[in-house]
């Protein structure tokens, strides 16, 4: 009984994410989408799938890691590299842009997990800055001015596939008995290991896996883009999917997502006001945090179930 | 050997400080006491059987394990260790911050379980309390143990009378 609530629930969702794909893709091709809004819903995607693998690791494992750009820079260059040098398919280009990103994320993280708090967040932070320092001085991916005239690849489908993919992937994660133990990790991470968790392990498995999407967001971003620099991924930027994670709340997936697509919005919205737009955008983060400082959606998400709670609440206790 | 291999040993925890999963329900917190298993209709008749021992826990099973009181933090605590059927338990000061009431209630508790088949291993700063439960009584100084015997010798033993149980 159970499972059939699931897959009712899962097909409501796959309606309502066809639904959104289809009339996105009507809009544009009926040309209803102009050049400029259509910049800022590639910039959503992405950082929907930046500020949703941000959050595995800050808000679910409990792990403040500041370098996220860095990861988003790996994916962009290295899948550059592959689509623009060595003429291969975009979709290989991302995957590989990705699995590069994964592997920094392990290598990075088997040293500095063992951080905790402020000082994980210094050595990430170092890590962004290391890995803006070797672009720059790498000549074969052009080093100050970046790599130009990659091949605008990045589409609607692409983006829309890979955002959803994303978000299933983290999800079920969440969901699963590994999802648990992140956030055991979280809560308190002595009490995490006399339940018998591999602590480093989910750590290390939790950094990784954003860093792979972080990849697939940098790489996203360079084929729409067709240009990126080393400046395209200073921790500003790492700084900036910090915020959308902390505003929709740390460990609610949906919060991110929301977080994530109003930030964009609002920051298009305000493109006109000039030097006023970064006092606004300021104001409003101010707001919002001093409101509901545990984030727009605090721990939760917003879910189906959520609607039909009565009977899911009946049908739990009969189930035990 | 790294702390969570020793829980597949049949050894669990109950730190002292309780250290529950505050931000998660009373109930998730007792799944997680349950992580290394993988019998799914084992782990629901074990939660049963906390709650059989402890009701507190049942009533409350939805609440977030933060908002519980000292005592039942405690309970919540001792709760999860046995949802890994450990064949022994470590409990580190369990009666810390009780009121006296509830300490003898959690003692009551820990003495069933001894009966119920698992071996305790308790430290206790309420020597009184804890030597009235055990079976082996050792009194540790700067690490070394400098008493040992009976829970009922030791109790009667002059020198731990004069330096723990007040005269």
């Amino acid at each position: 009984m159970k499972k059939m609530r699931i897959s009712k629930k899962n097909l409501i969702a796959l309606a309502g994410a066809l639904a959104i794909y289809f009339l996105v893709s009507g809009l544009l091709s009926l040309g209803m989408i102009s050049k400029f809004q259509e910049i800022n819903l590639m910039l959503l995607g992405i950082n929907i799938i930046l500020a949703v693998s941000l959050n595995l690791i800050v808000g679910v494992t409990g792990q403040l890691a500041l370098g996220h750009a860095g990861f988003m820079a790996i994916g962009a260059y290295v899948s550059a590299i592959f689509t623009m040098y060595l003429d291969k398919p975009f979709l290989l280009a991302i995957i590989l842009g990705a699995l590069a990103a994964a592997l920094a994320g392990i290598i990075i993280g088997l040293p500095t997990l063992r951080l905790k708090g402020d000082y994980l967040a210094i050595a990430t932070l170092g890590f962004g800055e290391i890995i803006r320092g070797i672009t720059i001085n790498i000549d074969y991916i052009g080093g100050a001015a970046g790599m130009i005239g990659i091949p605008r690849q990045t589409n609607w489908p692409y983006l829309f596939v890979m955002v959803v993919f994303t978000i299933v992937v983290i999800v079920n994660f969440l969901n699963s008995t590994h999802g648990r133990a992140c956030v055991a990790i979280r809560e308190n991470e002595i009490a995490a290991e006399t339940m018998g968790i591999n602590t480093t392990y989910y750590k290390v498995l939790a950094f990784a896996m954003g860093a792979f999407f972080a990849g697939i967001g940098g790489a996203l971003y360079a084929h729409y883009f067709y240009l990126i620099q080393p400046t395209t991924f200073t921790f500003l930027r790492s700084f900036d999917i910090l915020v959308m994670v902390v505003l929709g709340g740390l460990g609610s997936m949906t919060g991110s997502i929301i977080a994530a697509a109003g930030i964009t919005i609002v920051n298009a919205a305000l493109q006109d006001l000039a030097v006023l737009r970064m006092v606004i955008y300021a104001v409003l983060l101010i707001v919002v945090m001093v409101f509901r400082p545990q984030g727009l959606m605090g721990t939760k998400e917003f879910t189906l179930n959520r609607w039909v709670k009565k009977r899911g609440e009946v049908s739990e206790s009969a189930g035990n | 050997m790294p702390a969570q291999e020793i829980v597949k040993y049949g050894i669990s925890q109950v730190p002292e400080g309780r250290r529950i999963f505050a931000n998660l329900t009373v109930r998730e917190n007792l799944e997680l006491g349950a992580y290394l298993r993988k019998d799914k209709e084992g782990i629901i008749k074990s939660i049963r059987d906390v709650f059989r021992k402890f009701p507190r826990l049942e009533e409350r099973q939805k609440q977030l394990a933060g908002t519980l009181s000292g005592g039942e933090q405690q309970m919540l605590a001792i709760g999860r260790a046995l949802m890994s059927q450990p064949r022994l338990m470590l409990l580190d000061e369990p009666s810390m911050g009780l009121a006296p009431l509830l300490v003898e209630e959690i003692f009551s508790i820990i003495k069933e379980i001894n009966e119920q088949g698992t071996t305790i291993l308790l430290v206790e700063q309420n020597a009184s309390m804890a030597l009235s439960i055990a079976d082996r009584g050792y009194v540790l100084e700067t690490g070394r143990i400098t008493l040992q015997g009976s829970a009922s010798d030791l109790a009667n033993s002059e020198a731990v009378k004069k330096a723990y149980l007040g005269g």
